[in-house]
């Protein structure tokens, strides 16, 4: 090779085990070299292939965590990783994450078996099997706040890793059985025309079966079971966590949109490490009695302090803090169903506004409302309902989640209804499209289960989603009450400041910044028929789904993220000052780039407004 | 020359002169398409150039030495790197001699520029060059071959320089003395420190900061090859 | 203070108006999140309707085509209120309950077809352009004399300033600058009727004006001023001059095309109840009668006030014939638009302004010294300007008159605008032709559509094929031709499917159009007609403006006979169709 590498070959010669070599071997081993550059955030894993090749970090520096997500090294300047380099029991398991953009030469697997074959050194040192003698250059490092978020930050989407394994609801016992053992599952999924019918383990055949002596060649259903919970594949995988640790269950189905998409494993999890978040959530799980939930819930001020600081997206911010309140409320409505009795009639506790579209950021008011079955009457069962909602939201009010001024919560007796009264609503609402209407609607279309059956929820859903689609006169009324709110640009591109009272010479992040893009998003996704609720996804699904532009759906969501990454800057720099957040900024407070930023994303969403006035002639 | 240049975009003008040209490996180059500019930026082959040279005048100076590697699926790879004396028809200058260590023996042993052009162009067939401060690059290259084969030299040129001032003016930065500097540049994106003045590691080093710019410029959104360069 | 100061002062007042409100009533529904919204009443929303309705054909034009047609004009009056009385009661509770928010979208989902629905949308933008070219012309005629220039140059201010208002948006949909605008547009045009009811007959209120005696010898208005034109050799004020054929032709034509253009049919949709809609559309039928009624008056009396200015005394006495040196002020005022002209033919520096076609009065004038007409032109659109300034009533009036103008114009032509541009960048770009097309280009694609209607319809302006409330007919009967059958069968006639919609509502404006084009040129370029646009050449005696009812008669025809002829609707479309005329509030909807 070309005696002009010199400076990359001095730098070989200063690290192990290429100082074994004689120079002319070195200038051999050059030629194998190909330089990549790793910006930070790099998942090594994902993008390259950690084992394909094997890395020489020239500058910068790589974390190497183990299966538990725990930290395996530290790497710098002068290690390797990767393909003959790394703890050989664990390899498939291995990640490799930049956390400092770093340069790395890297040798292709095949150039490296050759070079070994031709070195006996570096054969030695770069032994295919037992990695002991990486183990003296590996520090373990403790726990650290960083490195525990990749759980909040991993879909399930991306934990799956293969088909599920389906059966058709026709299908016997005994063939159910072997195609579990010749798949090597423990969990079956009977399916129908990709729809979900239910699920059966190994326990299942276990007690439902050879225990009670049942004939093998009974249909499936007769043993599956039927009503399961299920995940998104949208959902986080810690979201995915803590419904099995509630349930206390192993297997969990995953669905995309309603159709299955395969299954998720208690020990597919367990890979992923827990968090802080989670151990809170696990921790109001545990608490029996309103005061220590109350003790816990000071705690999450600090977890937005922490996610800021981790610096995760803004999106998995309001997913992991809003996870806090969903535990909340369903471990006050197992303390009052305890309290109370069980149910008289299946409901469900819905959640409405930010914490449906899973958006929370600092504590704000609560917002939610109770679905009943249709078999519910008010004269024998209102009681029970009243009194439980009144020991939620009583207990979400003690915990900082406040009353929510427009009493949109279970306790009024108008939000507490069946699901025939829902329907009502939400047909008026549509047909009628007045301003209080629209309100109640912008609140009341963003809404998710909580805790309770539901199959009532879905039915719900189901109802709006063929009441709306294609209802264009009453989409131009949302869409007009999406333009009430206008990002706080002027015609010069200036900022529109608020002027006097106490929030002088600011900005309201929330609703000049934020809520335009949730509406905006809103009617997209009315208009598309699309049943998502996180902002995020919304804007995801209609762009593919052709209502908007890719490029204007991929602004927004790049705004969205920015305004709500901005927002809980601000809100963990007022806790750590020990004030209380909200989401008055100064742009004072903003760097000179950032304000710029700033305007282009809010001009970004002054567009997207104008269009649709002007599709909708408004 | 300007006007035609507005009028016709590289790839027409590489297939006029593809046509009117005597057989040469300036119309060998000129045989193989250029990198789609639409392309996505990591689906284009570059090849990372730098010459010495005993001054800065295109007109007047001479190729010393060639340098290259080439740059492929964001991966640089050195098993393609080349680096080439070339014998100059005048003396070297002491000055210049200072900067690049190649002495008057060392290259009157060299290649002449006529043996070694051939190598560069069939390197750079179907590639964007990238280099830094390009201008120099592409000027020398285009009068080389506008002496030799009598046609001058076209082809997408990624410009390190360019793009490190447009880093600059998307934060708003202002541009101090030296920052631009190849190696002042490097130290801002980590990159280590090089003995400069090498043609072949010079090449290199423009080549690794090509690599950190994308990276950096990643996160944005999908970046095409038009969105790099400088002559395209 | 002088005319021209206050008239800036009025019209730069009201416009500080509108656009105070339209801040004032933005930042307000940000405020108060949870505070019970607040529905616009009827009666506001009636107003702001009416204001919608109200173009410079209704506010500039109407007046002057009563003031010189007589009876005959009175058709505009019938088959305008006839139409927003079909629109409101028959079309759009229909079209509401089908949930589509526009015309095209109705179409392209009833026929099922992409195609119905760019038929549609073309109809529209053609209909919607003609419409626009009326406005133009009022626009031009109330900016020359705003500002003093001719008309020409007023025109080009005009569509300057309708672009960035429409561009701005218009002020849209925020009701409350719709009703400041109807206030000050009915105020500007009931304010000097009722001064000039007053002067000519005593009685305040013009409406019964009309029917009163004249002060002056006790006559009755009428009869004066069949006799005052008579004298003068024009037609019988009072009676009937058109067919009979074409002038019910005519009223059905306007009637019916009033139900497909865009701008009126959304405003039944802004109100989120159905009862309210109802009754706003009842308040907008009181607000636009208020205008309406008193256009007849308006007219007569600004013709007899016309007359008798320039003819002060007997026919045939030399000074009963206004010298031209004393003329007065509006008189020169509009020599300068160029929209009024006089010309000395007999050189006695005297005025004389009869009907020289009429030959057995020619002959007579001959005697009199007379050379034929010398006001060369009398432009129709000016009446209802100038009419206070003819009346001699007080400066301040006349700045009103102005304003309001002003409004009705700029509204209207913003309102229809933004539905082509609208049209063109959504319905065809976005929907059909470049679905993958990003927000700003759609946005910019609105606004370089937006300037090619102005400039089309500017320039049509400048070559009017007609007055403005004839041009606005032509737009009339184009969407009675075209979309009216298409939207009548799609809620009315289960049988009629994608391609009997299609073919009907082709042959209806394609017959339209050819009928039209054949009287007033190929796309109103002056001087491509094929035939003069006289009474003898039309076919059957039905003007081109009237022929919209027989193009709507050949389009529900070829409709019908190929929908016989090719296979039915889907299933699913008959019975949407069937769901749609069941009455609404039956809970069945709800129980599924």
């Amino acid at each position: 090779m070309e005696v002009e590498l010199l400076e990359i070959r001095d730098f070989l010669v200063l690290h192990h085990p290429f100082n074994q070599l004689s120079i002319d071997a070195l200038n051999g081993v050059l030629g194998d070299i190909e330089i990549r550059y790793l910006r930070r955030g790099t998942d090594i894993r994902q993008d390259h292939g950690l084992m394909e090749s094997l890395y020489l970090i020239r500058t910068g520096a790589v974390e190497l965590q183990g299966h538990d997500g725990e930290l395996l090294a530290r790497l710098a300047e002068g290690d390797m990783f990767g393909y003959r380099a790394s703890p050989r029991e664990e390899q498939d398991d291995i990640r490799g994450k930049v956390i400092e953009d770093c340069l790395v030469y890297q040798f292709p697997a095949s150039a490296v078996d050759d070079l070994c074959e031709q070195h006996p050194q570096l054969d030695y040192f770069l032994a295919p099997v037992g990695g002991d003698r990486l183990r003296d250059a590996i520090t373990h490092v403790g726990d650290d706040s960083n490195s525990q978020l990749s759980m909040m930050t991993t879909r399930i989407r991306d934990l799956i890793t293969r088909e599920p394994v389906i059966m058709p609801p026709t299908a016997t016992i005994r063939e159910t059985a072997v195609a579990m053992s010749e798949e090597r599952v423990s969990s079956i999924l009977i399916t129908q025309e990709e729809m979900l019918q239910g699920i059966v383990t190994d326990r299942d055949l276990r007690n439902r079966v050879v225990a009670k002596g049942l004939d093998y060649d009974l249909p499936v259903t007769e043993i599956m079971t039927g009503e399961t919970c299920t995940a998104d594949i949208n959902d986080y995988a810690f979201e995915a966590q803590l419904q099995m640790a509630r349930q206390n269950i192993h297997h969990l189905p995953v669905l995309d949109e309603e159709k299955v998409a395969g299954m998720l494993t208690a020990t597919d999890l367990t890979k992923h490490h827990t968090t802080s978040a989670v151990y809170m959530v696990s921790d109001i799980h545990k608490q029996n009695d309103i005061e220590s939930l109350q003790e816990i819930s000071t705690k999450s001020a600090d977890l937005l302090v922490n996610l800021a600081a981790a610096d995760v997206t803004a999106d998995s911010a309001g997913h992991v803090i809003t996870s806090v309140v969903d535990a909340l409320t369903c471990r006050l409505i197992k303390l009052a169903e305890d309290q109370l009795g069980s149910p008289p009639v299946p409901y469900a506790w819905l959640a409405a506004g930010s914490q449906a579209r899973s958006e929370q950021t600092a504590k704000s008011d609560q917002d939610n409302c109770l679905l009943l079955d249709d078999s519910y009457d008010e004269k024998k069962h209102g009681e029970y309902f009243q009194q439980l909602a009144r020991f939620v939201c009583d207990g979400l009010d003690a915990c900082g989640y406040f009353y929510c001024p427009g009493e949109m919560m279970a306790i009024t007796d108008k939000w507490r209804q069946p699901l025939h009264a829902w329907k009502k609503y939400f047909s008026k609402w549509i047909d009628q499209p007045e301003p209080k209407a629209l309100m109640l609607t912008c609140v009341f279309f963003d809404l998710r289960c909580v805790c309770g059956d539901r199959s009532l929820f879905r039915g719900l859903r189901k109802y709006l989603q063929e009441k709306c689609r294609g209802n264009r006169i009453f989409l131009a009324h949302m869409a007009g009450n999406a333009l009430t709110h206008r990002p706080p640009l002027g015609f010069f591109r200036n900022f529109v400041l608020i002027h006097g009272g106490t929030h002088d010479l600011t900005f309201d992040l929330k609703h000049t910044g934020i809520v335009p893009i949730v509406d905006l998003a809103r009617v997209y996704s009315l208009a598309a028929g699309i049943n998502l609720v996180n902002t995020q996804d919304r804007l995801k699904a209609v762009a593919e789904g052709g209502e908007v532009s890719e490029e204007g759906a991929r602004d927004l969501q790049d705004t969205l993220e920015f305004v709500s990454f901005l927002r809980i800057e601000h809100q963990a720099r007022q806790i750590r000052a020990g004030e209380d957040a909200d989401n008055f900024m100064s742009p004072k407070d903003l760097s000179n780039f950032e304000r710029n930023h700033l305007k282009d994303a809010f001009s970004v969403v002054r567009t997207m407004q104008n269009v649709l006035s002007q599709r909708y002639k408004i | 020359m300007s006007i035609w240049k507005y009028l016709f975009n590289i790839e027409e003008r590489r297939n006029w002169w593809m046509r009117k040209m005597p057989p040469s490996p300036l119309r060998d180059y000129y045989e193989v398409p250029f990198p789609d500019k639409e392309a996505d930026w990591r689906q284009v082959d570059y090849l990372a150039v730098d010459y010495e040279t005993t001054g800065l005048d295109e007109d007047k100076d001479e190729i010393l030495s060639v340098g290259y590697t080439t740059i492929h699926g964001s991966c640089m790879r050195l098993g393609d790197a080349t680096h080439i004396l070339t014998r100059p028809q005048g003396v070297i200058p002491g000055e210049s001699a200072v900067v690049h260590g190649i002495l008057d023996d060392a290259a009157s042993s060299a290649e002449a520029l006529e043996d070694v052009l051939p190598h560069l162009l069939r390197a750079l067939a179907g590639k964007a060059m990238l280099a830094h401060f390009a201008t120099i690059e592409y000027h020398f290259l285009s009068n080389a071959c506008e002496r030799i084969y009598g046609f001058p030299f076209v082809g997408p040129v990624v410009d390190t320089l360019a793009l490190e001032v447009r880093v600059y003016r998307s934060q708003d930065k202002s541009i101090q003395q030296g920052d631009l500097r190849l190696a002042n540049a490097r130290t801002r994106y980590g990159l280590p420190r090089y003995r400069a003045h090498n043609a072949l590691i010079d090449a290199i080093a423009a080549g690794e900061l090509f690599l950190a710019q994308v990276a950096t410029k990643m996160d944005k959104k999908n970046i095409m090859l038009k969105d790099l360069t400088v002559v395209s | 203070m002088d005319l021209q100061t206050l008239t800036y002062i009025v019209v730069g007042f009201t416009f500080t108006l509108y656009i105070g409100i339209a801040i004032w009533a933005r930042a307000g529904t940000t405020s108060e999140f949870y505070a019970a919204g607040r529905g616009v009443h009827p009666v506001a929303n009636g107003m702001a309707t009416a204001a919608d309705w109200m173009s410079a054909a209704s506010f500039i034009s109407m007046a002057g085509l009563i003031a010189f047609k007589g009876y005959d004009a009175s058709l505009f009056l019938m088959g305008w209120t006839g139409g927003y009385v079909l629109l409101a009661m028959l079309l759009a509770p229909y079209l509401r309950k089908f949930g589509k928010f526009t015309v095209p979208e109705f179409i392209g989902d009833r026929y099922y077809s992409q195609t119905a629905r760019l038929v549609a949308v073309i109809c529209l933008i053609v209909a919607s352009i003609t419409y626009v070219i009326g406005q133009m012309k009022g626009i031009g005629v109330a900016f020359s004399r705003f500002l003093e220039l001719d008309y020409e140059t007023g025109l080009y201010v005009g569509m300057a300033i309708v672009f960035f208002y429409a561009v701005l948006g218009g002020m849209k949909g925020v009701t409350y600058t719709q009703i400041a605008q109807y206030c000050v547009l009915i105020f500007a045009y009931t304010v000097p009727a009722i001064f000039i009811s007053m002067n000519l007959t005593g009685n305040p209120i013009p409406q019964l004006g009309l029917f009163s005696n004249t002060v002056a010898d006790g006559t009755p208005l009428l009869v004066k001023l069949d006799q005052v034109v008579m004298d003068l050799g024009f037609a019988q004020y009072t009676a009937q001059k058109g067919g009979t054929l074409n002038m019910v032709l005519y009223t059905f034509s306007l009637m019916i095309g009033t139900a497909g253009l865009p701008h009126v049919i959304i405003r039944f949709f802004t109100v989120p109840k159905v009862k309210d809609a109802r009754s706003s559309a009842g308040w907008a039928l009181v607000f636009i009668a208020i205008l309406y009624t008193t256009a007849p008056a308006v007219g007569s009396m600004a013709r007899l006030n016309l007359t008798n200015t320039i003819q002060t005394g007997p026919v045939g006495e030399v000074s009963a014939n206004l010298e031209y040196e004393k003329r007065p002020q509006w008189f020169k005022n509009w020599e300068k638009t160029g929209l009024l002209k006089y010309e000395d033919k007999n050189g006695d520096g005297r005025i004389q302004y009869y009907n020289d076609k009429n030959k057995d009065f020619a002959a007579k004038a001959e005697s009199f010294g007379w050379k034929g007409n010398e006001m060369t032109k009398v432009d129709r659109d000016i009446m209802v300007l100038a009419n206070p300034e003819i009346a001699k009533l007080p400066n301040w009036v006349i700045a009103l008159v102005a304003a309001g103008g002003l409004a009705a114009a700029l509204s209207t032509a913003a309102g229809l605008l933004l539905a082509i541009s609208t049209s063109i960048s959504h319905d065809l770009l976005k929907s059909m032709f470049m679905k993958g097309i990003s927000e700003k280009n759609e946005l910019l694609a609105a606004r370089i559509s937006m300037a090619g209607a102005i400039a089309v319809a500017g320039y049509l302006g400048l070559h009017p094929p007609g007055f403005a409330a004839q041009t606005v007919a032509l737009a009339f009967g184009l969407a009675a031709s075209s979309i009216f059958p298409a939207l009548m069968m799609g809620i009315f006639n289960k049988r009629v499917n994608n391609t009997g919609a299609v073919t009907g509502m082709l042959v209806g404006l394609g017959s339209t159009l050819l009928y039209i084009f054949t009287y007033k040129g190929w796309f109103f370029l002056p001087g491509t007609n094929m035939l003069p646009n006289t009474t003898a050449n039309h076919l059957f005696g039905i003007s081109p403006e009237a022929f919209g009812a027989i193009g709507a008669m050949l389009n529900f025809a070829s409709a019908t006979i190929v929908s016989k002829m090719t296979a039915p609707p889907p299933e699913h479309i008959q019975h949407l169709v069937e769901d749609i005329r069941i009455p609404k509030g039956s809970g069945t909807a709800v129980d599924h």
